[in-house]
């Protein structure tokens, strides 16, 4: 039961309270029943791409698998791998996130992000 | 993990058959720590690339200042004027709302704001991805000429950001950095004039938007952007 009802606080907590608000933000979670790498800006739909690397153990080099969202035009790119993980099951994920410009064609990767934990429930902020 | 370790272990997996890995390396997306590369537009990777209008938006930027479009990014842009900030000491990380003061945003490198006078600042927020703080940062401000604007500083040391630049659009406005000018709007929605410029420590872009075009006020966006480069990371 006990399981059930932590199951429903993440589900709770998994809302998109991290997405950028003025700007574009990027973020991976990791054992948060999914494990997921998203980009997102809420103002506005852009043209993006997202990848996440899952690795079944935080020491691992090789990843076990990997999503990737292709090229979206969306206001938030998610490569999710649903229900996946629970918090504490020890995975870790790298994300890659890109924009492409469509006015002017350049093809940028903002970054990476990486996590081994559920974030905002995990209180993200301190790690 | 740097990332760089990973690769190598990565075309392991690709070899094995069962990574994504191989079609976004030969798709020539850009890579973690890649650098700025400049690519002739025919070379450019993937994903439709649609030279005639981006050839047909220079020309016209070039010979009457901007591209003809609708563009809903004016809109947007002209509206965040308006936006209320939280008040100081609203230093919840976590919080990407736009904040009063550089300080409560909590980025992971120093940043002093753009050289704008402070009562023409409307707030602060986070950008890019948070590793002991944000990789990156924006800031809202408002200019008599340009209209609503927002400058983004992507601190690509820390986010381990690339991009590729088509060569047909590239200039050095900015320093002599890297830069790429794109204005485009219509009557009906506004203009936004936009630089975007980069070195190996950032990429920046500074956009503003007005409901009214004026040649010279790509002029002074490239001056103003001239002198946050100066300033910046």
């Amino acid at each position: 039961m006990n399981k059930y009802f932590l199951m429903l606080a993440v589900v709770f907590f998994s809302v998109p309270v991290e997405a950028g608000v003025v700007e574009l933000t990027i973020h991976s979670r990791a054992n948060c029943i999914n494990n997921e790498s998203v980009t997102w800006d809420m103002r506005w739909n852009r043209t993006y791409a997202t990848m996440s690397l899952h690795f079944k153990n935080i020491k691992n080099q090789i990843p076990t698998h990997d999503i990737f969202t292709g090229l979206e035009e969306t206001w938030r790119s998610a490569a999710v791998h649903w229900n996946e993980a629970l918090p504490g099951d020890g995975w870790k994920v790298i994300g890659l996130h890109w924009i492409k410009d469509p006015g002017t064609e350049r093809l940028e990767l903002i970054g990476q992000t990486e996590a081994i934990d559920c974030n905002i429930y995990d209180g993200w902020w301190d790690h | 993990m740097n990332i760089k370790l990973l690769l190598p272990m990565l075309f392991i997996t690709l070899n094995a058959g069962a990574s994504t890995f191989d079609d976004i390396e030969k798709r020539g997306l850009p890579l973690p720590d890649g650098g700025i590369k400049i690519v002739p537009l025919k070379k450019m990777p993937l994903l439709g690339v649609n030279s005639k209008t981006l050839m047909e938006a220079q020309r016209q930027i070039k010979e009457n200042g901007y591209y003809e479009v609708d563009n809903p990014q004016a809109r947007v842009l002209m509206k965040m004027r308006y936006l209320e900030p939280l008040k100081a000491g609203s230093n919840n990380s976590a919080d990407t709302n736009l904040k009063s003061t550089i300080n409560d945003v909590g980025l992971a490198f120093h940043f002093d704001g753009i050289p704008v006078d402070s009562s023409s600042v409307v707030g602060f927020a986070a950008a890019g991805a948070y590793k002991n703080g944000w990789s990156g940062v924006t800031e809202i401000f408002t200019d008599n000429e340009l209209g609503t604007c927002q400058y983004t500083l992507n601190n690509i040391k820390l986010s381990h950001g690339s991009e590729l630049i088509p060569q047909e659009i590239c200039r050095k406005d900015v320093n002599g950095k890297v830069t790429v000018i794109d204005v485009r709007g219509n009557a009906n929605s506004g203009y936004v004039y936009s630089v975007h410029w980069a070195d190996n420590n950032a990429m920046h872009d500074l956009k503003c938007a007005n409901l009214l075009f004026a040649k010279s006020n790509t002029a002074k966006l490239i001056s103003l952007a001239r002198k946050i480069d100066i300033k910046a990371v």
